[in-house]
């Protein structure tokens, strides 16, 4: 026994050491990746079925892609197959190419300007999905060709599984997601790029270009929780909360300045970001009364010279916007808690949310106090840098608990609701005309079976998050229109939950 | 090797003894098998009953429980006057490595081959510490005045201390009545850093009694530097001072050896408690946090040699637990105590030492968030050999334990061996297998946005190791490599609303090497002695989302080496120690390294008066100064530390500082 225990252990040590790829709700593990069998081009119904060029996977099997028709069985591209040019059999002189151009499908001599001739078919570059930039290179299914690169029309933040999701317009696949070191909560869309904010357990900065040969880079931050990000001019700004600062990175990722808030130790808490000219607007959250409640100012006069590395640091925080000061900023004994920040021509708009303390329960025979209840409606603090960042308040009826803002056209929509206390906070979207002084606020949009996260507005059409779960709801902000939830962000494993954390335009 | 045995010669100052298991042979083992068991005398069979009474005195809890095992034992006396507690002398072994939370009498937790503080043992006098409600253990709440010494069992070691040590056992030995010895030591340094001690041996009849008293504080204003742009090119350092960080601690202790005709009885009595303030995070300071805690114990065992080969010996344990914070928002807190009966058997048969073992115990605990008192009885039995083959070269150690807890059942396994090689070179080998059934806070507890999961299982671990041990008069080495497999780990995940819930998601691999060394390689040389150990752990995680599989467990430092050069000429010493702890990762996607640290520790003793004893030391702690050391959660740990402490006490006796 002494022989063959150590053996007979080393066999069991052996056989139990292989690593287990841990794959979100209906994933499957297909050579060290986690692919859906049901749409995945490259493993379709199967690891390693990958579907042909022609083709999408739908429901797990190969199937022609849109706009692809069949001609003898087999997938066919009548806008650029010189042997069906623009129909089955209809074939082109040897020497012609099928050139289709403004929605007619022809057989051509030559490629017209603007085109490019591959094989025997004149595309163009910046815009066929199938020769994306280059001859071949087909973008995958759901993304479109912008500019000569395949880019989803949206990219949602899928906090709990950890990954960035392309989708189409109408919310469905649109290409592989990309993984990230941690929970992705906010999304900021520059150059050729998304970048990604990552909070918990470690913060990081991501770097996704659209073009998937293109390796992600992922930038360690200190701490973990990142409050917010946005792309301004040719840099990253990030809003470290845990450490209180603000966070510089250059579009490769690296950072090149990081500000201390003002009173850094008592936990300013960052949040949204805006920048007016050339001074960054931060919403300072806080915890209580004695942090944060405040909008931080910075100067970024020297952020070209930062950027060139010929200045030492890429700006200074020029002072404190104090809301506890500002009359009508809370609804006593409630407090500001500015959360997002977004300028509009020459003003910058703050959410405040408005909350005051509430008993909550922690269990049986347990209780303890935090700001979360509404003490009254949301509010938008409106800054008016040209009048010596004068504050004033408007107040937004029917909005409770104010997260999220975006603009369409001149119309600045509110994300609002609460999962505990739904009758002051009710789920709804809240629009804000800012054509008129002061600023007007319109009825409620209703948002019936989600909590309003976050907003985005792309191609005319809007799209927020669910804060409860991995669905984006699309609307109209036209017709006020709302669909119905789509499920974008699969279920983490074994947590058993998802969240929509963030949606971007990235067309 | 065996605490009680003395170290000859020039070794006699070293502070690590090695687990050396040819040197636990009990007396009476060491006659032939063939020898008549000779007629003795009443005195000779008490004399033969203190013999086995010593090994078996210290019940589940003496290295000698577990001969073939990987152990360290660490001498307190050896660090007499340097302030250490137990979380510094643990961090001195190989294969050990001691998570603090801020230093100074804050939060310590210790974690042995790669395991979560969960997964190791702590006991105190046999005691176990680890309580229902989870999270390790707190090193920091061991009174540190009154040890005598340390053992540290590295391994899955549940079949010989219980369910629970997936890593390894850290057991924690108070002093023993010893004649009519006394000491005192008084201290003061730096951050307004006090401590005071005494203890008192004497007789009561023919049973010997100790009594001992100590407490401590700290200020624990000391300036540190921190980064308020951490991840800017070049950091802006700012100068500041911890607040609300200070500490404080007392206990009490009394302990009973007393024959009872052709038995033996042993008491004791513990009690302490402290209060620590919770400064936070530079970047988030808490200036209203707090934790106090409080502990009771009390041991009683009755030992009697029913023949010269058989001992019996039946123990009833008790422990009773307080603990209240104030994080943020949220009072919370949870008290609860244990009671436990064993029983025990040894037969010194013909091939060695056979043991058998019952034990019950009850624990309840109470805790906002658990929604009333929660009851778990644990029944475990186990049976376990020594055997001494081939002479005494070969010492095979086979072991099995099954346990139940609460609603988790199990058995332990373990199997050891060593065998002399060649003169002092000695090779040992063991592997076993032991569980952690979940806690009662990862199965109940709600708090704030922490859930629980009832549907838990417990953790596994899987573990192997052998190693090179060398035991001459000049030197104690040892080389030894392990692998570990945990499995059905448990950890905390985010779920929605930001709450967070634990989950059996976790599978790790950790293998690694320990080495060890003491030596006096010229003693009449100022005394001159040398110590070190080396851990090298690999850790890979097994299980995880894609970007984690095959990285190392957060946390866990590939490299630690502890050194130590001391000089003894008698009438004086002086020391000098340097800790590295290499680096090591903040999180599973090993984005974020934290880097290596190292830190210088020295000290000098005088010694003033023979008798009464009467000593005075100086030690430094954190030599250099380094203001911008972090624990492995960023919090600051304090710069340079000087302390002063004055010692008397009885002329020296057998193990005490000469």
């Amino acid at each position: 026994m002494t022989r063959l225990s150590p053996l007979l252990l080393a066999a069991v040590l052996l056989t139990s050491c292989t690593k287990e790829l841990v794959c979100p709700v209906g994933q499957t593990d297909c050579s060290g990746v986690c692919v859906s069998l049901l749409t995945d081009a490259r493993n379709c119904g199967g690891c390693g079925n990958a579907v042909g060029p022609l083709q999408v996977c739908s429901a797990g099997a190969p199937t022609c892609g849109p706009g692809i028709a069949v001609c003898g069985g087999s997938c066919t591209d009548l806008a650029r197959d010189a042997a069906n040019c623009g129909g089955c059999g209809t074939a082109c002189a040897p020497a012609d190419f099928c050139t289709t151009a403004s929605a007619t499908t022809s057989c051509t001599a030559s490629c017209p300007a603007g085109f490019t001739a591959c094989g025997r078919a004149c595309v163009d570059p910046l815009a066929d999905r199938f020769n994306c930039g280059a001859c071949g290179h087909a973008c995958a299914a759901g993304e479109t060709c912008r500019a000569g690169s395949c880019r989803a029309d949206l990219q949602v933040a899928c906090y709990a599984t950890d990954e960035v999701v392309p989708v189409t317009a109408d919310l469905a696949a649109a290409g592989p997601s990309r993984t990230v070191p941690a929970g992705p909560g906010f999304l900021a869309i520059l150059g050729g790029a998304v970048y990604s904010a990552n909070g918990y357990p470690s913060a990081s900065l991501s770097v996704l270009p659209f073009d998937p040969a293109l390796p992600s880079r992922h930038v360690p931050l200190a701490k973990s929780d990142l409050e917010g990000v946005i792309a301004h001019e040719n840099v990253l700004l990030v809003s470290n909360a845990a450490v209180g600062s603000l966070v510089v990175a250059a579009p490769a990722g690296d950072v090149l300045d990081e500000l201390a808030m003002p009173r850094q130790g008592s936990g300013p808490n960052p949040h949204g970001i805006a920048v007016l000219g050339s001074t960054a607007y931060l919403a300072l959250y806080g915890n209580d009364a004695s942090s944060g409640q405040s909008i931080a100012k910075v100067e970024l006069s020297s952020l070209g010279a930062c950027v060139a590395g010929t200045a030492a640091s890429c700006g200074a925080v020029a002072g404190e916007l104090d809301l506890l000061s500002v009359k009508g900023a809370a609804d006593a004994p409630g407090l500001p808690f500015p959360s997002a920040a977004l300028a509009v021509g020459g003003s910058v708009y703050v959410t405040l949310a408005n909350l005051q303390p509430d008993t909550l329960s922690c269990g049986p025979s347990c209780t303890y106090t935090a700001y979360v209840k509404p003490a009254g409606d949301g509010k938008l603090a409106v800054v008016n840098p040209a009048a010596q960042d004068a504050v004033s308040i408007v107040n937004l009826p029917g909005c409770g608990n104010p997260g999220a803002l975006a603009l369409s056209g001149s119309t600045l929509w509110v994300s609002c609701g609460s999962f505990s206390y739904p009758a002051l906070a009710p789920s709804a979207l809240v629009p804000v005309n800012l054509a008129v002084n002061p600023p007007s606020v319109g009825s409620p949009l209703a948002m019936p079976g989600i909590v309003p996260g976050k907003l985005a507005f792309c191609g005319g059409l809007g799209y927020v998050t669910d804060q409860g779960s991995g669905a984006v709801v699309r609307f109209d902000p036209a017709t006020r229109a709302v669909d119905a939830p789509v499920v974008v962000c699969p279920t983490a494993v074994p947590a058993g939950w998802a969240w929509a954390a963030d949606v971007a335009c990235s067309q | 090797m065996c605490s009680w045995f003395r170290l000859p010669g020039g070794v006699r100052a070293l502070a690590l003894a090695l687990a050396s298991p040819l040197a636990l042979l009990p007396p009476l083992a060491a006659r032939g098998e063939d020898s008549p068991a000779p007629t003795r005398s009443d005195a000779e069979l008490q004399e033969a009953a203190e013999q086995i009474v010593v090994i078996g005195r210290r019940p589940r809890g003496q290295v000698a429980r577990d001969p073939t095992a990987a152990a360290t034992v660490i001498e307190a006396e050896r660090f007499a006057g340097e302030a250490k507690g137990v979380a510094e002398l643990v961090a001195t072994a190989p294969g050990v490595a001691v998570n603090e939370y801020g230093g100074l009498g804050h939060l310590a937790t210790v974690s042995i081959r790669g395991a979560t503080a969960d997964g190791v043992l702590v006991l105190i006098d046999g005691i176990p510490l680890n309580t229902a409600f989870g999270g390790g253990v707190d090193l920091a709440s061991i009174p540190r005045h009154w040890i005598d010494r340390i053992e540290i069992v590295r391994g899955t070691e549940g079949a010989h201390y219980g369910a629970g040590a997936l890593g390894g056992v850290v057991n924690v030995i108070t002093r023993r009545p010893r004649g009519a010895d006394w000491s005192a030591e008084a201290s003061g340094g730096s951050f307004e850093t006090f401590a005071a001690s005494a203890e008192r041996s004497g007789s009561l009849g023919p049973a010997a009694l100790l009594l001992a008293f100590g407490g401590e504080a700290s200020g624990g204003a000391f300036p540190y530097r921190y980064a308020e742009n951490p991840d800017a090119p070049a950091p802006t350092w700012v100068h500041a001072v911890r607040a609300n960080d200070a500490s404080s601690r007392a206990g009490a202790m009394a302990k009973l050896a007393a024959p009872l005709g052709p038995s033996r009885l042993d008491v004791l009595a513990q009690l302490s408690g402290g209060r620590r303030e919770l400064p936070g995070s530079p970047y988030l300071l808490t200036p209203g946090d707090w934790q106090e805690d409080a502990r009771a114990a009390l041991s009683a065992r009755l030992s009697r040699a029913a023949s010269d080969r058989v001992l019996l010996a039946a123990g009833l344990a008790g422990r009773f637990d307080w603990l209240s914070s104030r994080t943020g928002l949220v009072r919370s807190g949870h008290r609860g105590g244990s009671a436990a009966l064993d029983a025990e058997a040894r037969l010194q048969h013909g091939r060695g030492l056979l043991r058998i073992g019952l034990q019950l115990q009850e624990e309840a605990l109470l805790a906002e968030g658990l929604g009333g008192t929660r009851l778990r009885r644990t029944f475990a039995g186990s049976l376990s050999d020594e055997l001494e083959l081939a002479g005494d070269r070969l010492r095979v150690g086979p072991a099995l334990r099954v346990e139940r807890t609460g609603g988790f059942g199990g058995v332990s396994s373990k199997l050891g061996a060593s065998v002399r090689l060649a003169g002092p070179l000695a090779l040992r080998a063991s592997g076993g297998t032991t569980f952690r059934a979940p806690s009662f806070a990862e199965l109940e507890l709600q708090q704030a946005l922490v859930v629980p999961n009832p549907a838990l299982v417990p953790e596994e671990g899987l573990g192997g190791d052998a190693a090179l041990v060398l035991d001459t008069p000049a030197v104690h080495a040892s080389l030894g490599a392990h692998a570990t497999l945990y499995r059905d780990l448990i950890y905390y995940q985010r779920v929605s609303f930001g709450r967070m819930k634990p989950f059996n998601a976790g599978k790790v691999l950790v293998r690694g090497l320990e080495a060890e060394v003491a030596t006096a390689p010229a003693p009449r040389l100022l005394g001159l002695s040398f110590s070190a150990s080396y851990t090298l752990l690999a850790t890979e995680i097994l299980r995880g989302v894609r970007g984690t599989l095959g990285n190392e467990v957060p946390h866990r430092a590939r490299h630690r080496l502890y050194a130590r050069l001391a000089v003894d000429p008698g009438p004086a010493g002086a020391h000098l120690e340097a800790h590295l702890v290499g680096r090591q990762f903040e999180d599973d996607q090993n984005l974020a390294p934290i880097p290596e640290a190292l830190t210088w520790n020295a000290g000098a003793w005088l010694r003033l008066a023979r008798s009464p004893e009467l000593a005075i030391a100086l030690e430094a702690r954190n030599l250099l100064d380094d203001r911008t050391l972090r624990d492995g959660f960023g919090n600051p740990l304090p710069g340079r530390m000087l302390l002063v402490s004055l010692r008397s006490g009885s002329p020296p006796t057998e193990g005490r500082l000469q």
